[in-house]
């Protein structure tokens, strides 16, 4: 087996294991582990499928930022409060329906298209010869390339959402302050 | 890049990955529902985000075209942002609250 293909099945079940852990752990600490190992499993997932310029965003933004961001959230509230243990809903089984009903939908579609046509994934691109793609795809060269040509009004305009953002953290934050004044 | 990952990614790697999808994706849903603190919603959120993403960019290399790519980093923006001000949100009720289990709200409302 090659060690692409290899490494591609370890990282895929890593990532599933690191979502159960998520989903399970009691402590939020360790969920945040769970959800910290599923996101870099899946970066690795993103440089086997040549998506090199995106995995390593995935490291620095995902596994970088944001964790670090809801990790330190975990440690400045030191929630360590009895409530916790108990973990999950009253409406677990109503839920549980729901969760169900759309695992089925979603294995269904899938293997409705597969039984419809069983070779979807090899067809569906035959013009472009997939299994030889060039060495440069989804490098940061053409990535960067592609984002300041064709895709610069979503870059202009995805960069307009993150200042919305800071606005809105920063407006939600004085909210606070005079709420605290007038006590 | 060597043919072997380019047949496997042709064959039954695309099974494999959207089945790693849905698994992905029905975990952060079952997060989201179940779990009872606004810190696990939040985190059942970006693995859901995150499932969309390796799907995006299955799909980006099946078909040899870097939209889905461009896609993928267009959401990392809309989870930062999400993680920014949910925080900020979550902070604020910790503040008022003494706590972030959810049923704490809907008992306290009114």
């Amino acid at each position: 087996m090659d060690f692409n293909v290899l490494m591609f099945y370890v990282f895929g079940v890593t990532a599933i294991a690191g979502g159960l852990v998520l989903f399970f752990a009691k402590h939020p600490i360790r969920s945040a582990m769970g959800l910290l190992a599923s996101m870099l499993a899946l970066a690795g997932m993103y440089a086997i499928l040549q998506a090199h310029a995106i995995a390593v965003f995935q490291v620095i933004i995902y596994a970088g930022a944001i964790m670090v961001l809801i990790i330190y959230f975990i440690m400045l509230l030191d929630i360590q409060s009895e409530e916790y243990l108990r973990k999950y809903n009253k409406l677990l089984w109503a839920g549980g329906i729901f969760l169900v009903a759309i695992l089925t939908l979603f294995i269904y579609k899938l293997y409705n298209i597969l039984s419809a046509s069983p070779d979807t994934f090899t067809t569906i691109s035959r013009s472009i010869d997939p299994a030889t793609a060039p060495e440069e795809f989804g490098g940061i060269k053409p990535f960067s390339k592609g984002l300041l040509t064709n895709y610069l009004f979503a870059f202009e305009f995805v960069s307009t959402l993150l200042f919305a953002a800071i606005v809105a953290v920063i407006s939600i934050v004085q909210l606070d302050w005079k709420g605290r004044k007038n006590e | 890049m060597s043919n072997t990952i380019g047949d496997f990614i042709l064959g039954s790697g695309g099974i494999f990955t959207i089945s790693v999808v849905i698994i992905l994706f029905v975990i952060g849903v079952a997060t989201f529902m179940f779990r009872r603190t606004l810190l696990h919603m939040l985190m059942g959120v970006e693995l859901m985000l995150n499932a969309v993403n390796l799907n995006l960019i299955y799909f980006a290399r099946l078909h040899q075209n870097l939209e889905g790519q461009m896609l993928s980093l267009m959401i990392f923006v809309v989870a930062a942002c999400e993680v920014a001000v949910g925080i900020a949100i979550i902070v604020n009720l910790y503040k008022r609250t003494g706590t972030i289990g959810v049923e704490t709200y809907s008992e306290e409302r009114g």
